[in-house]
């Protein structure tokens, strides 16, 4: 072996995380072809149809853009287990922002506009709160975020009463929620944005490659001179500003807001991340692969339906492959 | 590199079985998979044109609101019943775990694609539902709606109870069981619900509390949401008769807390202490009813669902039948005296008198 000089082990270290990605990518597409040849009948095969495959790239495009998030703060070797709550207060919020009578003598547009604001100011908050609770309290993020989880969900059912709120605008639910631009849906194409500016965060800009130094050896990264606990707290923000991202995109296509949005979903959201090549030790990830990783099990609980399979094992299959993906990673670690 | 080359080689290796392990458990369970029928699909409206006799079996998909809950278990034996009697239909049981709106409406989009013969839905939220309802329906697949409707929607009929009707009956019949115990029709009174905003469940609240109001004695607490889930209507139970040791009744609106083996979450109290009426009539709720926990059972006539939706879909498809927009399942009432006779028929399945 060539003895190292610091730019070619970044070359291989590039090279290595490509190969993560590619290891991925492969798993989707091994699996698509699957799909498309067991699911041929008739009329072709009933997954490879551009209806089809656009529909699933929706159902998953939120568990995705959230994924992207999740990914900045596990890079950081942390985890925010509130992503899933914070979606349902900033839906449910903004959902009640959508409906007031005071308010309805106002322009729609500055109604929605102002709606998605506020959703999106509401994740950011969460994300301050659990960056601080890192932080300056010094929890452990899997303690802090648990705790703002259910804080979260108690404040949505506050907010709601734990009804749903509908009654939006025709014209946000129309656009936002069942609108397309050039025939693809608007959440996947929000899915692409934030999946391409959590790339061009992660691997062009400096706060991108604190969060890699964070997480791979934080006292190092302290003597490097690193502000590992701004960089931590930044992490927080994007990821709950993500979770805001997407509850708005989810209330707009579902056309209410409920506490109970996504119950569960934050490990749905940490599945994704983590079979797309996150480390839950930290400092290794990619925003293409939490996309990826997303997909898989977007594509495998929809291919499941598409076979026939009695709902009863989609959970299981689901399961089998995270552990496959975190057996995968600790194996790519020796 | 060995190193670059091993990790290439493990990679490739992993995907490769994580894809065959995926695919043989997604296929473990998997039934025989027929492909879709031949028929192109059908013109809406659905009727008019002389009938067919379809050339492949037809799938047709019961979605309840969730998986996990006894009634819509009843349901799919129901249509697994009409399935086996008309010889030509596939039964598709799918939805989601939990009661997700948002999970209910991807499994509908996924059959859509599918490309499945027709579709019978109980809907989380009849509001949310419309949009792929209607894309159901304009895709030329016959949707219908059982138990939880979507009015709102283009779905060709409900198959159902007047759910207020239901709320109507549970509240006289709560007045009947204080004055049979000897009491006015006065005092505290709650109400317990599944997931709020369900539109079936509402109605049905709406039809007690126009009863209720009827009698100025007596004081409507709250109404408690389980979000359908059994753990959480017992511990709501409990909490409430601990709350409230001179609460006089209880109408339970869907048979969550009843799930649970008796006493479940009247332990702490005795037999006849507080009128409950409840709805649904499973097999785990009798013993509420002869232990004299609660009063009488509204049934719902679950396995009716599963069995009526199969026979409406094929009667749509072959026959290009009409229904009206609701076609009534009725209810039954199971109290002490005839909670036998009931047990009986069930355990005989003699659903379809």
């Amino acid at each position: 072996m060539v003895p190292v000089t610091s730019s070619s082990h970044r070359q291989t270290r590039a090279a290595f995380w490509a190969f993560r990605e590619a290891g991925v990518l492969g798993v989707l597409v091994v699996m698509g072809a699957a799909l498309a040849i067991a699911t041929r009948g008739p009329y072709g095969s009933t997954f490879l149809t551009a209806s089809n495959l656009l529909d699933v790239a929706r159902q998953f495009s939120f568990v995705a853009i959230m994924a992207v998030g999740e990914l900045a703060v596990i890079l950081t070797a942390g985890i925010d287990l509130s992503v899933a709550a914070t979606l349902a207060l900033s839906g449910v919020v903004m959902a009640k922002v959508l409906t007031l009578p005071v308010l309805a003598g106002a322009s729609v547009a500055a109604r929605v506009a102002g709606a998605m604001l506020v959703a999106l100011c509401v994740a950011v908050a969460v994300g301050l709160t659990n960056g601080s609770l890192v932080v300056r309290v010094k929890l452990p993020p899997f303690i802090a975020t648990l705790g703002m989880l259910s804080i979260c969900r108690g404040l949505a059912y506050a907010v709601s009463r734990g009804h749903p709120i509908s009654g939006f605008p025709d014209i946000f639910s129309e656009s936002i929620g069942h609108g397309t631009i050039g025939g693809v849906p608007v959440p996947v194409l929000a899915m692409a944005v934030v999946t391409g500016a959590g790339w061009f965060i992660l691997s062009r800009t400096r706060w991108g490659r604190y969060f890699y130094a964070v997480g791979g050896n934080e006292q190092a990264a302290r003597f490097a001179g690193v502000p590992v606990d701004r960089a931590k707290l930044l992490a927080y923000v994007i990821c709950s500003l993500t979770a805001g991202i997407a509850a708005i995109l989810m209330t707009a296509w579902l056309g209410t807001a409920q506490s109970t949005a996504m119950m569960g979903g934050e490990l749905d959201v940490i599945a994704a991340t983590v079979i797309g090549g996150a480390s839950l030790m930290g400092g290794h990830g990619t925003a293409l692969g939490a996309l990826l990783g997303a997909a898989i099990m977007g594509v495998l609980r929809n291919g499941l339906v598409l076979l026939n399979c009695p709902a009863y094992y989609r959970d299981v299959s689901i399961g089998l492959v995270i552990v496959f993906a975190v057996a995968l990673d600790r194996f790519r670690k020796k | 590199m060995s190193k670059t080359r091993s990790a290439v080689g493990v990679i490739l290796a992993a995907a490769v079985l994580a894809t065959v392990l995926a695919a043989s458990v997604g296929s473990l369970g998997c039934g025989r998979r027929e492909p879709a029928a031949t028929q192109p699909p059908i013109p809406a409206p659905f009727q008019g044109q002389p009938p067919t006799t379809p050339a492949k079996k037809l799938q047709l998909a019961i979605v309840p609101k969730l998986l996990d809950n006894p009634v819509f278990q009843l349901a799919a034996e129901g249509a697994q019943a009409a399935a086996a009697e008309l010889g030509d239909v596939e039964v598709i049981f799918t939805g989601p775990e939990t009661a997700d709106t948002a999970k209910q409406i991807s499994t509908i989009e996924n059959l859509i694609d599918k490309k499945v013969d027709g579709i019978s839905i109980s809907c989380n939220q009849g509001d949310a539902l419309v949009p792929v309802i209607n894309k159901a329906i304009e895709a030329g697949i016959p949707t219908i709606t059982f138990d939880s409707d979507a009015p709102k929607s283009k779905r060709i009929t409900y198959y159902g109870i007047n759910s207020f009707q239901a709320g109507v009956k549970q509240a006289e019949l709560l007045i009947e069981a204080l004055s049979k115990m000897g009491r006015k029709p006065e005092g505290k009174v709650v109400i317990q619900s599944g997931v709020a905003g369900a539109p079936n469940l509402e109605e049905r609240i709406d039809g007690v509390k126009s009863v209720l109001a009827k009698y100025p004695g007596i004081r409507l607490l709250e109404t408690l949401y389980c979000d359908d889930d059994t753990a959480k209507a017992v511990g709501q139970l409990k909490d409430v008769l601990r709350a409230h040791p001179d609460l006089q009744g209880m109408v339970l609106v869907g048979g969550w807390a009843l799930f649970a083996k008796a006493p479940g979450g009247f332990e702490d109290i005795k037999p006849g202490k507080v009128a409950v009426i409840a709805f649904d009539a499973l097999p785990n709720e009798w013993d509420y009813v002869r232990q004299g926990y609660v009063y009488a059972l509204v049934a719902q006539r679950c396995w009716r669902w599963g069995y009526e939706s199969i026979k409406i879909l094929h009667d749509i498809i072959v026959n290009r039948k009409t229904y009206p927009s609701f076609v009534d399942s009725g209810l039954d009432i199971v109290t002490k005296e005839n909670v036998e006779q009931y047990a009986e028929k069930w355990n005989k399945k003699q659903f379809k008198d």
